[in-house]
């Protein structure tokens, strides 16, 4: 049996082809995170001289005595005006975000006050609390802000305390008081975490998960923490989202992990649901729907059946050795990923442990980067294998390389399209049709799949039976095939 | 000491059509047995049938005493056998062909390759990419890889096909050298009746999924029927006397099929019309003769 695997492997590693799809992988795989590079780049793009310049040219064009475009121009100009105060600061500064975010609201109310309503006085208002406001932020330390932003807090936490004690009031108003002191301890704890982790306001990405924090746990408070009380799917997927964005970044600000980078490499490829996986799929259908195919349209595989093995001997090792490409394959193309990553982010970040949240446990998990890709890889196995021996089947029945490898390559793309017409059907029995259940990604760490009849035992079962009756009947078709004219 | 080959009864439908009916031959050790018939006769079902490549309908077949549907390992252990084209893998060499075929088998040796590849004397191209070779070269090719595992059991569907006269000849002393010295067993399925007369021991004849006859080459060529050349006075108003196959060669001269009773009919009739007799002459027939004598009309379409 090693023998004639061996010699499967041997015809296999003879061809061309899988030696040109293997660089086209990685060509393709390294070509997109430069093109993901340069997409992130592109949000950026807008924040530069070129394009006020531009946006100055058009602001001569507006008829200022038409309201509409008198009120665009004021936006328009506004935001000229703010872009021009911050550029004397670096933009990756807190000085840049905070005039960007902060300076506009004067700046606005001044060119109101100018072209809009015409008034000098209110003019002049606004313009003291703009050179006030850049002044402050010249004479002081971003730490500044935010201690202030956190004694601003902490008086209206006392205020309603205060409130709470007052014997007055009723039970609803008591309680929305509470709900309210609840939101702003968050928002309290989001700026300790800035003073302690010393994260000042910008666009950094550490700054972005305080803010992340500060969000969704406010959100996650409005939420029913009992789930069986959920009668719409789609709530209790937003609550789940919510609750799992807010847990990670709690997570990671209390363990200082990426406080540069949003995203670790290693948080890349756990999560890796790029277009460049298709490879792999392209090489597990050529090789499965042609290692047969090829042997009997070319009459080779009589090479084969006059030897004294039994015909399932033949055929098994052929699936076997299919397999055992598809796993050298998947290596193959996780090796091409983890460099492309590294190159994307930084190696560095591979060091990273990988952050993810377990709804049945109800709390983060660290995975290292092997740990979090095997459990990834090991929910998306039945979709590959179901593919793979789909291939394989009509390899055989079909004696023909073209119709194998087309078919199946037909079922996995438009499987997609296949479960989404069947999630917007109300028909229960078709959560067992074999698409919707080969994919186990959602169901990972107590996740709820989107597909409201879908379910784990059911989708087990039914990935289970598909295969089954693939490969069996894949062999018995074999076993009584009859080597046909040429 | 029993029949190395033993075909009994075989049927076989595709669909309701009966592409085989009732075929049985035997090939005995050191027998060649030619499998003659037109195209379309049903020599490759035969074959394949006999090799376990499509199902029997009814009928047996036993290799060295195995029943190929119930011991197939056993019976094809033996086997050597090119079926249609000399199937290899064109992208790899002629070597690479010949290993991934000895893996297959318990112990194969590196020598025995090397043996084999002279044998068919394929030495000069065997790391060539087989997809280089010409057709005579890949049936050299076939006919190693058939015989990498000492075979005693040899069965070549169309061997001949691609080969040039030289090639046919050397392949007639291989099959011949290996049938006295390996005392093997032969099958070897052809249309070109005149390039099996040299190489048969043994005749099989099959039409229309049917043996006509089976008989030894020398019994086969002496056959009831036979060519006689008459040299006689006239050929005048003996047409009423010749048969379909008969021909008026000369003034004086007919050639006539007939069996020996036959034939004795027909002398009394030309003496009985006045004809004088000169001579009567036995013609020694090629196969083919043989053959179209044998089936009748016209074999070959």
């Amino acid at each position: 049996m090693i023998k004639l695997v061996k010699n499967e492997l041997s015809k296999i590693f003879h061809k061309k082809a899988i030696y040109i799809i293997a660089i086209i992988t990685a060509a393709f795989t390294l070509l997109s995170t430069f093109v993901i590079g340069l997409a992130e780049d592109v949000d950026m793009l807008f924040e530069n001289d070129q394009y006020y310049d531009l946006l100055e040219k058009q602001l001569k064009q507006y008829d200022l005595n038409d309201v509409d475009e008198l009120e665009w121009y004021v936006e328009d100009k506004t935001s000229i005006d703010t872009y021009k105060i911050a550029k004397e600061y670096d933009k990756d500064s807190w000085q840049y975000y905070m005039l960007s975010t902060n300076a506009s609201e004067y700046i606005k109310n001044m060119n109101k006050a100018k072209y809009i309503e015409k008034n000098d006085e209110l003019y002049e208002e606004a313009l003291n609390k703009l050179n006030e406001f850049v002044k402050e932020i010249k004479d002081n330390d971003w730490t500044y802000f935010v201690s202030k932003e956190k004694i601003d807090t902490e008086e209206t936490l006392d205020n309603l305390k205060k409130q709470l004690n007052d014997k007055d009031i009723t039970e609803q108003e008591k309680s929305s008081i509470e709900k309210e002191i609840a939101s702003i301890n968050i928002k309290l704890q989001g700026l300790n975490y800035r003073l302690d982790k010393k994260i000042p306001y910008s666009y950094s990405n550490a700054s972005n998960l305080v803010e992340e924090f500060v969000n969704n746990g406010i959100l996650y408070l409005g939420y029913n923490k009992d789930e069986d009380s959920y009668i719409s799917r789609d709530e209790l997927l937003e609550k789940r989202n919510v609750e799992k964005t807010y847990f990670i970044a709690k997570y990671k600000l209390d363990n200082n992990i990426e406080k540069d980078r949003h995203y670790s490499a290693g948080d890349l490829m756990f999560q890796d649901s790029s277009a460049t996986i298709m490879f792999v799929v392209v090489v597990i259908v050529m090789i499965a729907g042609t290692i047969m195919g090829e042997e009997l349209s070319k009459g080779t595989i009589k090479q084969l059946l006059l030897r004294p093995h039994k015909r399932s001997k033949i055929l098994l090792s052929k699936y076997i050795a299919t397999l055992i490409v598809f796993v050298l394959f998947l290596l193959y193309y996780e090796l091409v990923s983890f460099i492309s990553y590294g190159i994307g982010t930084s190696f560095q970040s591979y060091s990273m442990p990988v952050i993810t949240y377990s709804f049945t446990a109800h709390q983060v998990i660290e995975l290292n980067l092997i740990q979090g890709i095997s459990i990834n890889l090991v929910s998306v196995l039945p979709e590959y294998l179901i593919i793979l021996t789909l291939a394989f089947f009509l390899s055989v029945v079909a004696s023909s390389n073209g119709l194998a490898v087309t078919i199946s390559f037909l079922v996995y793309f438009f499987a997609s399209i296949i479960n989404g017409l069947i999630s917007m059907t109300n028909y229960k029995i078709l959560s067992i049709f074999p698409t919707m259940c080969w994919n186990f990604n959602e169901y990972l760490f107590g996740g709820l799949p989107s597909y409201k009849y879908a379910s784990l035992p059911v989708s087990i079962i039914v990935s289970i039976v598909t295969f089954l009756l693939l490969f069996i009947t894949t062999f018995i078709v074999f076993k009584h095939k009859d080597i046909k004219n040429q | 000491m029993g029949a190395i080959l033993e075909v009994k009864n075989l049927n076989k439908f595709f669909g309701k059509k009966q592409i085989l009916k009732n075929v049985s031959f035997t090939i005995n050790e050191g027998e060649i047995l030619g499998f003659i018939g037109p195209n379309g006769a049903g020599k490759t079902t035969t074959i394949k049938l006999i090799l376990g490549l499509q199902s029997i309908n009814s009928g047996e077949v036993y290799i060295n005493g195995y029943d190929v549907t119930k011991d197939f390992e056993k019976a094809i252990l033996k086997v050597g056998a090119i079926v249609e084209n000399p199937d290899a893998y064109m992208y790899l060499t002629g070597r690479k062909n010949l290993e991934l075929i000895a893996n297959m088998y318990q112990d194969i040796t590196k020598e025995r390759i090397d043996e084999v590849i002279r044998l068919t004397g394929l030495e000069k191209r065997i790391n060539d990419k087989v997809s280089k070779y010409s057709l005579g070269m890949r049936q050299r090719l076939g006919i190693a890889s058939s015989l990498l595992h000492n075979p005693n059991l040899l069965i070549l569907d169309e061997p001949t096909n691609g080969l040039d006269p030289e090639g046919i000849k050397e392949l007639r002393e291989l099959l011949i050298k290996l049938t006295k010295e390996e005392k093997m067993g032969v099958l070897i399925s052809s249309h070109n009746l005149a390039e099996l007369e040299s190489f048969c021991t043994n005749v099989c004849l099959i039409k229309n999924g049917s043996v006509i006859t089976t008989s030894s080459i020398k019994n086969f060529k002496k056959s009831d029927k036979s060519y006689y050349i008459m040299e006689i006075s006239t050929v005048k108003g003996i047409s009423k006397l010749l048969g379909k196959n008969d021909n008026i060669v000369d003034d004086t001269h007919i050639r006539v099929l007939r069996e020996k009773e036959d034939l004795a009919k027909l002398i009394k009739d030309l003496v009985n019309k006045d004809i004088n007799i000169y001579s009567v002459k036995l013609v020694e027939m090629t196969l083919e003769e043989a053959f179209l004598a044998k089936a009748g009309g016209n074999i070959i379409d």
